[in-house]
C-alpha cells in the first residue's frame, strides 16, 4: 500500500507541530520514522490514519484520500499506549478486535493462536489485561495490530518495554510480513531497529530533515551516527 | 454484527469489573429496602374501635400492639369522623369495612397492614373494603412514592456507570483506538447502548420481582409494563451518561454531574406536586426523561393504567434516547470525521 504524505501541517491551539510535510512510502517496505521525543511522530501517525485532521494538505492510502473507512479496513494500528480493555482476557480484547475488522469467528480463532504464540501471550491469554505487566501489555496491543491481517501496519513505538529476544523474533515477523507483500510504518527511538527499516524519515521540530536508506544516510556523516544528522540539521535550522 | 460484538464486550467487561456489577444489580435493591424500612413501618400505637367482628381477628390486632374497642356502628364511624379514633372495623352482613378520617401514610399503612395480616393468619375469606370519609387513597407512604424510587433508581445507576465507563475509554483511548477500525459510528452508539440496557433490563427485573414479591408493593396495572418502563428510562440514562462524559475528563469529574444532571430530576420526579411550584417551575420537569417515567409508572402501579394511558410518557422516553443517541454519533466526530 502506498502512503503519499502532501504538504501536510497540523497545529494544536497555537503550537505548529508538524509543517508542510512531504513524504511518499512506497508498497512493501519497511519504513522507519525516527526523532527526539515531542517530534510529532506519532502526531503524523495519527494524521495519517486519520484519527485526527490535518489542517492543509492530503493524505493518500493507495487510492483512498484520508479519512476514509476504506482505508481502515487494510490498516492494522498499534498506538503509542496501551489502549487495551483491562477488565477483558487478553484473548477477549482481540476477539473483540477481530470482530470489529468484520471477521468471523471460527477464522478469528484460527488466527488467535498463531498471533498470541508469535508475541508469546498464548499461556496469560485468559488471564485479565489489567493483570499483565507493561510489556506483556504492549505485546498484546501489536498483536490487536496484526490480528486482521492488515497490508498496511502502522505501529507507534511497538518495541518500547519488550525484551531484545522477543524483540528479535518480531522484527523477523515484520520481515516475513514484509514477504508477503504488507507495508509497515513503525517509529522508533532505537539504533538497530532503524537499521532495519529499509528507508527511514528523520523529523524533527514537525520537519523531516531527511527521508532514505539510513546508510545512505549516515554515509553523509563524519562519524556515522544518526545524532550528528540532527545535530547537522539544527546548526543549519537552529 | 460488529454492534452485538460491542454490547458483548460491554457485557463481558461488567461482569468481570465485580464491583461495577454489585452497583448495577444489588445496590439498587439495597437502596430500595432501605426506603421500605424508612417509610413503609412504624412505631405508632394506633387505636381503632370494631364492631361485629370474630375475636380471633380482634386477638390477632390486638397482639400487635393496636387498641381496639368495641362500638356500635353509628358511634364508631362518628368517632373516626371527629378523630377519637383513627379507624373504625366492622362487618355489615355482605364483608369487612374499614373506615379511616382520610388518608395518613403511616396510619393507614400500619392499620390496614396488621388487619390485612390477620385475615391471611386466620384465612378469612372475606375481603377488607376500605373507605375514607374525606377523601379517597390506598396504599402506604411507601407504596405510594416507591415507584418514584424504582424510577430513580434505574436511571442513576445506570447514569453514573455509562457516564464513568465512557470517561475510562477515552482516557485510557480504547474510544480513539475502536474508532481506528473499520466500525461506524452508529454501530458503536448502538452497541454500548444494548450492552448498557441488558443490564438495564436485569436490574429492572430483579427490583421489580423484590418490590412485588418480597415487599409485597401492589402494582395496579402490568408489572411486565412498569419494566419496559424502567427499561426504557435506563437506556435514556445510557445515552445522557455517555452525552455527559464528554465533558468530563475523569471519572470524578463524571460525580461532579450528579448534582446538576440527577438530584434535580429527583425533585421532579412526582415527589413534590408539580403544580403548586412557583414561577412556572414545573415546566421545567418537561425536560426531564425522570419525570416521564415516573408520570407513566405512577400510572401502571397505582392507577392501573395501560398502554393507552402512559403512551404518551414512553414517546418523551423515546424521543430522550433518540435525540442523545444522535448528539453521541456526532461527538463521535471528534476521533473520526467518518
Ligand atoms: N492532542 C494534543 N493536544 C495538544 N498538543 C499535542 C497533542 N498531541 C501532541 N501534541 C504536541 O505535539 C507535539 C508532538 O507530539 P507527538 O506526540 O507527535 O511527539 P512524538 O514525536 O510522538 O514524541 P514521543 O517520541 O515522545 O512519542 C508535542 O509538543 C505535543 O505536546
Ligand atoms: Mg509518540
Amino acid at each position: 500500500m502506498q502512503v503519499c504524505i502532501d504538504h501536510v501541517s497540523k497545529k494544536f491551539k497555537k503550537q505548529q507541530v508538524l509543517k508542510d510535510i512531504n513524504m511518499k512510502i512506497e508498497n512493501n517496505e519497511i519504513f522507519g520514522l525516527i526523532g527526539p521525543s515531542g517530534a510529532g511522530k506519532t502526531t503524523l501517525i495519527r494524521l495519517v490514519i486519520g484519527a485526527i485532521e490535518a489542517d492543509n494538505g492530503t493524505i493518500q492510502i493507495g487510492d483512498i484520500q484520508i479519512p476514509s473507512l476504506d482505508a481502515l479496513k487494510i490498516i492494522g494500528y498499534m498506538p503509542q499506549n496501551e489502549a487495551l480493555y483491562e477488565d477483558l482476557s487478553g484473548y477477549d480484547n482481540l476477539m473483540f478486535f477481530g470482530s470489529m475488522y468484520g471477521m468471523k469467528k471460527a477464522e478469528l480463532k484460527k488466527r488467535l493462536q498463531g498471533v498470541l504464540e508469535l508475541v508469546e501471550l498464548w499461556d496469560a491469554s485468559r488471564k485479565k489485561v489489567s493483570t499483565y505487566s507493561g510489556g506483556m501489555k504492549k505485546r498484546l496491543s501489536l498483536a490487536a495490530a496484526l490480528i486482521a491481517e492488515p497490508s498496511l501496519l502502522i505501529l507507534d513505538e511497538p518495541t518500547v518495554g519488550i525484551d531484545p529476544l522477543l524483540r528479535r523474533k518480531i522484527w523477523e515477523q515484520f520481515r516475513q510480513l514484509k514477504s508477503l507483500g504488507k507495508t509497515i510504518i513503525i517509529t522508533t527511538h532505537v539504533m538497530d531497529e532503524a537499521e532495519m527499516c529499509d528507508r527511514v524519515a528523520l523529523i524533527n521540530n514537525g520537519g523531516i530533515i531527511a527521508c532514505d536508506g539510513l546508510d545512505t544516510l549516515l554515509s553523509r556523516t563524519k562519524n556515522h551516527l544518526i545524532e550528528d544528522l540532527f545535530i547537522e540539521s539544527e546548526e543549519i535550522n537552529p | 454484527m460488529k454492534t452485538l460484538n460491542i454490547a458483548k464486550r460491554i457485557i463481558r467487561q461488567i461482569i468481570n469489573d465485580k464491583r461495577s456489577l454489585a452497583l448495577i444489580l444489588i445496590a439498587p435493591v439495597f437502596i430500595f429496602t432501605l426506603i421500605y424500612l424508612l417509610l413503609g413501618n412504624s412505631d405508632y400505637k394506633a387505636n381503632i374501635a370494631e364492631s361485629g367482628l370474630q375475636p380471633q381477628i380482634i386477638e390477632y390486632v390486638e397482639n400487635q400492639g393496636i387498641t381496639v374497642d368495641t362500638l356500635a356502628v353509628n358511634e364508631g364511624k362518628e368517632q373516626v369522623k371527629d378523630s377519637k379514633i383513627d379507624a373504625f372495623l366492622y362487618n355489615d352482613g355482605n364483608g369487612i369495612r374499614l373506615v379511616f378520617r382520610t388518608y395518613d401514610a403511616v396510619k393507614t399503612g400500619l392499620i390496614q397492614k396488621s388487619i390485612a395480616n390477620a385475615m391471611k393468619e386466620l384465612s378469612t375469606k372475606s375481603s377488607v373494603q376500605v373507605e375514607y370519609i374525606y377523601g379517597e387513597s390506598s396504599g402506604n407512604l411507601f407504596e405510594n412514592i416507591g415507584y418514584v424510587m424504582l424510577g430513580i433508581i434505574a436511571f442513576f445507576i445506570i447514569f453514573i456507570i455509562a457516564g464513568v465507563s465512557f470517561v475510562k475509554e477515552r482516557t485510557n483511548q480504547t474510544m480513539e483506538r475502536l474508532m481506528m477500525t473499520p466500525v461506524r459510528r452508529w454501530q458503536v452508539m448502538l452497541g454500548y447502548t444494548l450492552g448498557f440496557g441488558f443490564f438495564a433490563m436485569l436490574q429492572s427485573i430483579i427490583l421489580l420481582a423484590y418490590a412485588i414479591w418480597v415487599l409485597h408493593m401492589t402494582v395496579s396495572g402490568s408489572a411486565v409494563m412498569a419494566g419496559i418502563i424502567m427499561v426504557l428510562l435506563a437506556m435514556s440514562a445510557v445515552c445522557i451518561g455517555s452525552f455527559f462524559s464528554i465533558f468530563s475528563n475523569s471519572e470524578f469529574q463524571m460525580m461532579q454531574f450528579i448534582p446538576i444532571v440527577v438530584i434535580p430530576q429527583i425533585f421532579f420526579s412526582g415527589l413534590i406536586s408539580l403544580d403548586t411550584l412557583p414561577y412556572h417551575l414545573g415546566l421545567l420537569s418537561k425536560i426531564m426523561p425522570v419525570y416521564y417515567a415516573c408520570s407513566a409508572l405512577k400510572n401502571v402501579m397505582i392507577i392501573g393504567g395501560g398502554l393507552s394511558d402512559i403512551w404518551p410518557d414512553l414517546l418523551a422516553l423515546f424521543a430522550f434516547i433518540l435525540l442523545f443517541s444522535v448528539l453521541n454519533i456526532l461527538t463521535l466526530k471528534k476521533y473520526r470525521k467518518i
